[in-house]
């Protein structure tokens, strides 16, 4: 019986061995390795507007340029509605009613970085009339309708930090007659969004 | 002792001695059959182990840096210095420590599309004998448009001589389609091990190239080249007008495809010319030799 055990002992140290011998002709270097990616994300944070309900309208130039001293008339006919989409605050929304040519409206929001990395706000675009208007800067832009003339006002191209917020705003004039195909009584809508990319986006 | 007792102790050592010859038989059947698939040598005794020891690591972005966007180079030096193109600001970093005798563990943080950080570190032969490559693995990988993963200086069958020092880089980019908010984790393994163990041939896969096929007439000039590579590998084009690829005579050079083909941009070819085109895989197995150039006709 003890040259059997013997055996057996010898049996688990030459296996042992050769186990350790194979250990000795290989060893692996690793590199574990993690990588987080941030989040781009950016959103409507604030919305207001020039002409409020209860308060005269504003009318623009009766010459261009349009948006040069916007007066403000005693009687409130136009009615603007807007504000932030819920559950979407990546578009603002406005209607506007009851306009008449001459009537200016300026609207003011603000942009704020939800991310985690920079954003560079590329282009503003507006939807009117099923056609989108892109504004790469500040700039005025005629409706291919003729109806309103929109001047754009914000820091294109500019690096928005992580929580920062910036200022924006859309001026709206509905043309004169001269200039303009306006219908009475119609209602006009706009949609308002922004592209915002990546600060190293070419 | 009886008699009985002893016919049964004779009969137990016969049958320990078949079972021990069928034990050693098993394992090595076994044993082959795995230094057989593995590519690995038998074992031959030997009195030297195998190791490596860390010295060094560096991340070309950590905390505080611009961000790289761009693989870049290494510049020796102590500390090694990072060159390539680099963002104005600070978005994301990413550090790279020893975690342990053979482990780097590396932490890329806010990554974003375009990020290309790029780790050096320095791994010392510390055996009384040289040591080679014997392959790398890398577990999981990832679609390329998602996050490219290569290495420099880790190819198959590099030798580390005994005292010396390898000086391997590993570069991260995080592609287009990269998820937003999204942990991605990996681990590269790399195999250090006698010089005398075969090399795996499987970590010098040769791309193999497709089309316009040898000598082919064309009638673009801004032709597709198409080729056949290992699908974790990055690859390398070169198009030259002459079959030697002299530098003079490379009118592309084009790096890190993970595409396999190649659309030549307008302005680099001219009509009723001979172009000679030619492929390189880098893999995290290694590198492979250039393929056999080929050529193509514009008319």
């Amino acid at each position: 019986m003890k040259r059997i055990a013997l055996v057996c002992i010898a049996v688990v140290i030459a296996l042992g061995l050769v186990g350790t011998s194979y250990a000795y002709w290989n060893q692996n270097l690793y590199i574990n390795t993690t990588v987080k990616t941030g989040e781009l994300d950016w959103i409507f944070c604030s919305f207001s507007q020039l002409d409020v309900p209860g308060v005269g309208d504003w009318v623009g130039s009766t010459q261009t340029p349009f948006f040069v001293k916007p007066l403000q008339m005693e009687y409130d006919i136009a009615v603007s509605s807007g504000g932030i989409r819920p559950g979407d605050a990546h578009y603002i929304d406005i209607t506007v009613d009851n306009a008449y040519r001459s009537y200016y409206n300026c609207y003011f929001f603000s942009v704020k970085n939800t991310g985690t990395m920079p954003i560079k706000i590329r282009e503003t675009v507006l939807y009117y009339a099923g056609r989108a208007y892109r504004f790469t800067g500040s700039s005025i832009i005629t409706t291919e309708d003729g109806v309103f003339q929109l001047r754009w006002q914000g820091n294109h191209n500019r690096v928005l930090q992580p929580g920062k917020s910036e200022d924006e705003s859309l001026e709206i004039y509905l043309l004169n007659p001269e200039y303009s195909t306006a219908e009475e009584t119609r209602t006009y809508d706009f949609t308002i969004t922004l592209s915002g990319v990546q600060v190293n986006s070419r | 002792m009886s008699e009985e007792k002893e016919k049964r102790l004779k009969r137990n050592l016969w049958l320990a001695g078949n079972l021990l010859c069928i034990i050693l038989i098993v394992m090595g059947s076994v044993g082959i059959a795995y230094a057989h698939s593995a590519g690995i040598a038998p074992l031959k005794p030997h009195t030297t182990s195998i190791n490596g020891t860390l010295l060094q690591v560096f991340s070309s972005d950590d905390s505080g840096t611009a961000d790289p966007l761009e693989p870049g180079n290494w510049l020796p030096g102590n500390p090694p210095v990072w060159q390539g193109e680099r963002l104005e600001m600070d978005i994301a970093s990413t550090t790279a420590v020893i975690a342990g005798g053979n482990t780097i563990q590396i932490t890329a943080q806010n990554a974003y599309p375009g990020y290309c950080p790029s780790i050096f570190f320095s791994l010392q032969n510390t055996s009384g004998l040289p040591v080679r490559i014997g392959g790398a693995t890398l577990n999981p990988s990832f679609p390329a448009d998602e996050l490219i993963i290569g290495t420099e200086s880790l190819s198959a069958g590099n030798v580390i001589g005994t005292g010396s020092s390898l000086e391997g880089i590993l570069h991260i980019c995080i592609g287009p389609q990269a998820q937003q908010n999204h942990l991605y984790s990996f681990t590269a393994s790399l195999t250090l091990e006698s010089q005398e163990t075969p090399v795996n041939p499987a970590g010098f896969a040769l791309p193999r190239l497709k089309s316009p096929h040898r000598g082919a007439y064309i009638d673009s000039l801004t032709p597709r080249l198409e080729w056949i590579a290992n699908g974790d590998s990055v690859c390398l084009l070169q198009i030259a007008r002459s079959p030697d690829f002299a530098s003079q005579n490379i009118i592309l050079e084009q790096k890190g495809l993970r595409l396999m083909y190649f659309i030549i941009p307008e302005g680099k070819l001219e009509k009723n010319h001979v172009y000679y085109w030619r492929v390189r895989s880098s893999g995290f197995s290694g590198d492979s030799d250039w393929t056999p150039a080929w050529s193509f006709i514009t008319r």
